[in-house]
Order: C-alpha cells, then structure tokens, then sequence
C-alpha cells in the first residue's frame, strides 16, 4: 500500500464516522483548553503578587492533578468505546485484504490528527480565554486586576506533553484491542447474541448496602475532624453502591416488574419493562457514571458556592472587630478586672495619640484547656488519654460577667453552676456533671460558640464553660492557657485599620510593660488583613468547584450524546418490527419517550438522592473553614440542583432529538 | 363474499429526483376466497412485495382498490391502521421479526398485550397455538437461544393468536434451511387445513406447491394462475416447475 495512502483514508474514516469523532474532538478541545488556563494561571503574576497566593496555587494545582487524572481516565473510556463502535469496519478492511499492520497504520494517523487538531484548537481556545478566566478569578478574589495579554509558554508545553502521552496510550489501547481480535471477531462483534439480562441478587443486595454504609457514616458523623477522613470512605461507598446497584439492582427491579403478571402484561408497561431491563443491563455501567459525575458536580458546586457566599460571615466570625487583640498571661491573677483594664487603657491611650478614635469594644477573658468526655464526666487531657481524637474538646472558661456582656443576658449563676456553649450533642443537657474533678450542675447547654470570635478557629471541638468565677476552678497544672481579647471598631478605613493593628502590634512588643502586666505573649490581627487571606482561600475553591464542574459536565454530556446514539442504531430494527407488528407510530414514540426518561432521569435523582444524604457530613467539614451556616449551604444546594437539572434537561432534549433522527 | 378483494390495484415509485417512475404494480386484480392457501410468485422486482406491503395496508396504493370482508382499506383512518392491522392481519416474514428483548412467550403474547387483553386469557390462547406448533417447551426461552424454524414458528404463533381473518406470509421459508422449511410448510398445511385463510409470497416452488392456489406475477401483473384441485403436492410442484419455465423464470429454486 502506497504510503501517502494512509493519511488520506485515516482523515476519510473520521469524517465518514464524525458522528462519533467530532463530539469526541470538541471534548479534547474543551479539556485542553481548560488545562492550559488552570496550568497558567497557578503563573499568573495576579496570583503570584497575591499575599494569599500560596493558598491559591495549591488548590489549582491539585486541582489540574485532578484534572489530568480524570481526562485520561475518561478519554480513554471514550476512545474505547469508538473502537468498538468500529470492530466491524476494521474487518471489512481485513476483508478487503488490508493485513493488521495497515489498519494500524490508518489508526496510528487518525489519532496523529484528532490529536493535532485537538491541541492546536485546544491551546488557541484556551490562550484565547485565558484572560476571561484570570478576570472571573481576579473578581472572585477580589483583587485587582491587570490587563496584560499573553501566552504562558512553559504551560503550553506542560499541555503539549501531557496530551501527547494521553493521546500515545489512547493509541496504544486501539492497538491492544485490534490485535487482540481475529478478523470474523471483528465483523461480528457489533451482533454477537444477546442474553437476556439476569439480575445478580448478590451484587443488587450488595450496591444496596454499600449505599447503606455511605449514607449511614455521613448521618451519623458529628464530629468536624473525623468528616474529614470518614467522607472519603463515605464517598468510596456510595461510588461502589451507585455502580452496583445501577448495573444489577436496575435489571432485578425490572425482572420483579414482570414477575408481576398483571402489572407487567399491560399495554403501557409490556414494551418499556422489558426494553429497560435491557438497556439497564448495557448501560448500567454509563448512567453510574453520569451519575457519580453529576453528584460530584452537585457537591463542588454547592459546597465551593456555600463557602464563598459564607466568606463575609466566616471572616466576621473569626474576627469579630477591625481590630483584634490577644494576649496570653501565665495565672489566673493576671486575668483579673484590675490587670486587663489596665491594658485596655494602654489600647486607648495609644488610639488617643495616633487620633483612632475607638468603639464596640469586645473585652473577655478566658481559661483554655483541653480535656475529653468519657462518656460519663470531662477528664483534663493532662490526666489521661482520650481513646479517639474526637472525643477531645477544647475547654474554654469564663465568667458570667463576660458572658452577660457579651450577649446581652443577665445569668446569675452559683458558686457550683455552670452554662454551657457548644455543639457536641453528647453532653448533657443539664443536671448534675463532673468537669476536671469538680461536680457542678449545668445549668443549660446551648448552641452558642459564635459569641467568642477565637472559639470559632478551634480545631477541636470548643465547649465553653460559663462560671460565677473565673478564678475558682480547679484547673490542672498542664495545658492550661490564660487569654485575654481586646476587639474593637474604629473609624478608620481599611487601610488605616491595617496600619493601626500594625502599630499597636509593634506597641505591644517593644514599648509596653510586659513583665509588669503579666503578657507573655501578645498577638493583634485586623480583619482586613485576613480579609485577602479569606477570599483567596474561598474564591479559590469555588474557582475551582466552577472550572471542574464544567470538566465533568462536559464529560456527562458526551457520555449521554454516546448513549443516546448507540442506543438508536440498536433500536432501529426493533422499531420497524414493533411497527410491522401492529404498534402504531404513537404508541411507539410514547413507550420510546418513557423509557428515555427513566433512563435520564434516574441518574439525575440517584445523585440528588446521594446529594440529600451528603448534606449532613459535608455540613460538619464546612465548620473547619468556619462556616457554620447549614441554612447558607442547604440553599446553595437547592440552587444547584436546579440549575443543574435545568441544563440537565437542555442537554436530554438536545441529544434525544439525535436518537429520533437515528431512529426514524 | 370473497375474503379478500382486489382491484386494479396501481402502485407507481417515483425516483428520488422525479425523472423517472416505476410502475411496480399495474391492474393487478384477483380475490381470495375464505379457507384458501394461495401462494403468490414471482421473481425479485416483479412486484410482490410492493403487492404485500399494499394487502397489508403498510403501502398505499396508487390507484385501485383493497376490501377485506368488504371493507375498503383506503377507507380506513391513519389512526386505526395499527389496530386494524392487529385484529384482522397475522404477519409471518422472511427473517422472524422477533424482539431479542421479549421471552418467545412475550413475543407471542405482544400483539394480544397491545390490544389490552387479560393475562388469563391471554395464557388460554397462548396454551393451544403453542401446542399446536410444538413450542410449547421453548416459551420461556429468548429468540437468541432457538433455532431458525424454531423463531419461525413463534413467529407463526404470533400471527395466529390474535385469530386473524387472513394471514400474510412473506418468504417464510426464505431463512430456514430445508427441513425447518419442509416442517413449517406442513405446519402451514394443517393450520390451513384447520380453516385459516392464508396469503404467502415465495419465490420457492417447493414452498408454493403446498398451496391450494398459485398467482404468478411478472412486470407488475397477474400473469398466470394455477389451481392445485386434487393434485399431490409432487404432481403441483411439477406443475408450478414449468409454469416458471414457461415464464422464463430462472430464479426459482427448489
């Protein structure tokens, strides 16, 4: 065969097959593209003059390893699938008498020029939108923007690479399936017989449980710091589950259907049970995918949107004032009323110079150790070891002078009463308690941390101990810390708020008395100086959530629009049978339309369904990033869902109307 | 009253670009009395399948007229052409026709579901006919699991269980090789035997001659027909073997 050949009859079966190929090539071109612009961005000199910028770059860095992982997987899935869809055109070539090396041969150009034009179209869109991306993140980070244009060289050749050694193994997996297949293989592989669907009981049950555990573990975490690593074993069970209980539990469900004489013989019911439980059994496999994919876009979209929307708040938490002071002292004395308003006066006395002028003065003190709940009483971590690191609480004492300012109450507590504040559930709710060794009656247990703006950037969790006097606990001799918070608003603007606290900072290390008012350490923040630090951190992770969200639609669509046609070159013929039959053109569309639905729709609700039962451990991490808000993150869910199901739905009217053209 | 009456029946193609027509039918008339087993013949392209698909009110013809039982087919509504279809027609064709996703049992079940009969007494038709066609072990089987004249007879028992007026065959045999043909064509003598009207195109003599009656057809036309009276199914095939000779058919095969 004359070489120049090969080129030619490669570009020639894409075209004659670009049903398949272009939709394949436009997805290699949103992938490209969107890897360049994550690629190049973690460069951009926006992010890179960012103070926050180390946050940043991490998370679009994980973020294109994310990426990169997914892409290969999924065009490699993709690819497969075109082969097989093509067995019987390579063996009319071998019939033909093309040997196997020049199939390859042909195959070898077809890949050279989806992968061609893929990068080239590729990296021009995403050079080309690049800007519109680093604009979008500037914003969303609140930062200001640069209007350089420009191409990112080294990350231009990072995506050459590493599409080219995706491309290499794509071709390397045709050349394993066609060599592996002998040429009658080949022209029968698109008819070889077809069993009907059994439903393995065993794998059914099996997906049932494995969804069981998931939902189980996120219902029942309560604890922030044991989400973390129980969500991914969660995470791990519900993908087990959808896929086993998709693939089998689909096709049982139909075989009970019509075990069910009366329900299954029926006009509406006959044709669509029986279709289903065949496209179940072949398609099992792809609607698990879309829906692991769309849950995984439901959960980054709501979780990413959430956090962002909290931002204000979590940072407001976390900081209750513009300006925020903290000092730590070595005893009890020095926590005194005497000692601390005399350090609010050195606060005063220096805005007074600098013409600040001071006001919402927030001024506690409190006690911070840290102990654990046996189940039964609050033992020091000093004395013992707790079994998990959940059961740890970080210990905050206070008075319930502070605690009266602080809220606006008036509690009057005795000399063995304490309040608690906290959100562990198993403590009790009052009574009789013993707490490091004294027994004291609670007096009531609410939900209310927020008040202490440190409480809220504890690792454990905070339970706040409210007592008559401060001083008369018996603490233990280790871990224990003595804090003191000045926080206040001033009239000063953003800017000046961040030279104040500097000043005051330096104040306090270098010319205030130290010894003589007991600071052995001292700290002051302002809330703008985090603010930066905050959004880089959250506009970062909702950038991200968009960016893979539009990665993994993306994905979800072209494994429906494949769907959609391989299932209307299978149900061509039997069309023409129904018709000759005696089922009128109707009747055909109606039970047709129905069995789409169910097919469309039922990944969309198994990944809503999973989204419902995520909501409680996904709640329980947003409270490590300070967002305590479930009503903020339940709504951004709903939105979500609905804009997702929107376009869910866009893309199923789109593509069905692919499968009717095929079909009729 | 004949079963099945038609008259100058026209049927004219019209090539893709309209430069050229084909006239596929032209006055094509006969009738089928009730209880017949007629074999229509012809070589490819002379018109039967257009003739069929005409009898069986999937292709409706240029001109002239069908009346089953004396009603007029043109006269039928779009709407209700399934479901006439359904209640009077019984299809039987060359390559079964049969759902891969249907039990043979639900396949044959599928056009007494459609018209919203009972499970009961859909099982109490069912019991019979498979009876009668020696598939009564196979019925819970799927079609990739029998064999051709095995998938043939399911299919002849999804043409019976409605009780059609008239059964439509086209090339049943066309698939099969030739002792699954020889069984299903004696399958078709007894059900004939037993009152079934049945209409069979086939270029096969051997199939023909286990009809009661021969239409051969050429260009479009009725060209000749042969009675079988009282003749053995050899001395007919012999019969029907120079009539194609006459014809100057080559393609007939035995």
């Amino acid at each position: 065969m004359k070489f120049s050949y090969y080129p030619k009859l490669a570009l020639d079966s894409i075209r004659k097959n670009r049903q398949l190929y272009y939709p394949f090539i436009l997805t290699c071109i949103v992938m490209i593209a969107v890897f360049y612009i994550l690629s190049a961005l973690q460069q951009s000199e926006a992010l890179t003059e960012l103070p926050g910028n180390g946050t940043i770059t991490i998370i679009l860095s994980i973020g294109l390893w994310v990426m990169l992982f997914f892409t290969t997987i999924f065009l490699f899935y993709t690819n497969s699938f075109l082969i097989r869809r093509r067995k019987k055109e390579f063996g009319l070539y071998a019939v033909l008498g093309m040997g196997r090396a020049n199939i390859l041969a042909v195959l070898f150009f077809e890949v050279l020029f989806i992968a061609a034009v893929s990068l080239a179209l590729g990296l021009t869109t995403g050079i080309l939108l690049f800007k519109a991306a680093e604009l979008g993140l500037d914003h969303l980070l609140e930062i200001p923007v640069n209007y350089d244009y420009g191409i990112n060289l080294s990350s231009a050749l990072f995506t050459v690479i590493s599409f080219s050694a995706i491309f290499l193994l794509l071709y390397l997996n045709v050349l394993f399936q066609v060599r592996l297949s002998t040429i009658s293989n080949l022209l029968l592989s698109e008819q070889a017989g077809e069993r009907p669907p059994k439903g393995n009981w065993v794998l059914g049950l099996l997906g049932i449980l494995f969804l069981g555990v998931g939902y189980y573990i996120s219902l029942t975490t309560s604890d922030p710091i044991s989400a973390i690593g129980l969500f991914f074993v969660a995470v791990i069970f519900v993908i087990a589950g959808t896929y086993l209980l998709l693939i089998s539990g689909s096709v049982l469900f139909c075989r009970l259907l019509q075990k069910n004489k009366g329900y299954y013989y029926k006009t509406n019911h006959f044709i669509s049970v029986s279709s289903l439980a065949y496209r179940m059994k072949r398609n099992g496999a792809g609607l698990a995918s879309i829906c692991i994919l769309s849950t995984m876009v439901l959960v980054m979209l709501s979780t990413t949107f959430c956090l962002y929307r909290g931002a204000e708040q979590s940072l407001n938490q976390r900081y209750p004032r513009q300006i925020n002071l903290s000092l730590d002292f070595s005893s009890t004395y020095d926590l005194s009323g005497e000692n601390t308003d005399r350090i609010d006066g050195v606060v005063k006395d220096l805005a007074r110079k600098n013409g600040v002028e001071i006001k919402n003065t927030m001024r506690y003190t409190e006690i911070l150790t840290t102990g654990f709940f046996d189940g039964a009483r609050i033992v020091s971590a000093s004395a013992a070891d707790a079994p998990t690191v959940d059961d740890y609480y970080d210990l905050i004492f206070t008075s319930q002078s502070d605690y009266n300012r602080l809220s606006g109450e008036d509690l009057s507590l005795g000399p063995d009463q304490v309040l608690l504040l906290t959100r562990s559930k198993s403590l009790p709710e009052s009574g009789s308690f013993e707490i490091l060794g004294k027994t004291v009656e609670i007096v009531s247990k609410k939900n209310g941390q927020t008040l202490f703006g440190e409480a809220s950037a504890r690792m454990l969790t905070p339970v706040i101990v409210v007592v008559d006097d401060l001083t008369s606990f018996p603490y233990p001799e280790q871990y224990v810390y003595y804090h003191y918070y000045d926080d206040f608003d001033t009239n000063l603007s953003p800017s000046d708020q961040m030279a104040f606290s500097d000043t005051l900072n330096r104040y306090f290390d270098e010319t205030v008395d130290r010894a003589g008012l007991g600071i052995t350490y001292s700290y002051v923040e302002s809330r703008e100086q985090n603010r930066v630090d905050f959004y880089a951190l959250y506009g970062g992770l909702l950038y991200l959530g968009l960016i893979l969200s539009v990665v993994f639609t993306f994905a979800t669509v072209l494994i429906i629009y494949y769907k959609q046609i391989c299932e209307g070159f299978e149900d061509k013929p039997r069309f023409s049978i129904m018709q000759k039959v005696g089922l009128t053109d109707t009747e055909i569309k109606k039970s047709v339309n129905s069995q789409l639905l169910t097919v469309f729709f039922v990944p969309l609700l198994f990944a809503v369904i999973n989204l419902i039962f995520a909501f409680p451990i996904i709640d329980k991490l947003l409270v490590l990033f300070n967002n305590d808000n479930s009503v903020t993150f339940a709504w951004s869910m709903v939105i979500c869902v609905l804009v997702f199901s929107l376009f869910y739905t866009i893309v199923y009217k789109i593509t069905s109307g692919t499968y009717y053209k095929i079909v009729s | 009253m004949s079963l099945l009456d038609v008259r100058d029946l026209k049927k004219t193609y019209t090539t893709r670009f309209g430069a050229n027509q084909v006239q596929a039918l032209k006055e094509v008339s006969f009738s089928v009395e009730p209880g017949e087993f007629i074999a229509i013949m012809g070589e490819s392209g002379s018109g039967k399948t257009t003739l069929l698909n005409a009898l069986a009110a999937l292709d409706k013809p240029s001109d002239g007229k069908i009346y089953l039982e004396g009603q007029d087919l043109s006269g039928i509504k779009d709407k209700d052409l399934s479901k006439f279809r359904r209640n009077n027609l019984g299809f039987v064709f060359q390559d079964f026709n049969l759902l891969d996703t249907f039990s043979i049992e639900d396949n044959i079940l599928l056009p007494l579901v459609l018209s919203g009969m009972d499970y009961v007494p859909m099982r109490q038709r069912l019991l019979p006919v498979a009876e009668k066609l020696g598939i009564t072990d196979i019925l819970k089987k799927y079609p990739y699991e029998v064999s051709g004249g095995q998938k043939q007879r399911a299919a002849v028992a999804r043409a019976l269980i409605t009780g059609p007026k008239l059964i439509l065959a086209d090339e049943p045999t066309g698939a099969l090789d030739s002792k699954s043909s020889d069984e299903l064509l004696s399958l078709f003598e007894a059900i004939n035997a037993s009152g079934q009207t049945i209409l069979m195109v086939t270029h096969s003599a051997k199939a023909a001659s286990k009809a009661s009656r021969v239409l051969f057809i050429k260009d479009g036309k009725i060209y000749h027909q042969i009675y079988r009276g009282g003749d053995s199914s050899a001395a007919f095939y012999k019969k029907i073997s120079d009539t194609l000779i006459l014809l100057g058919t080559q393609e007939h095969e035995v």
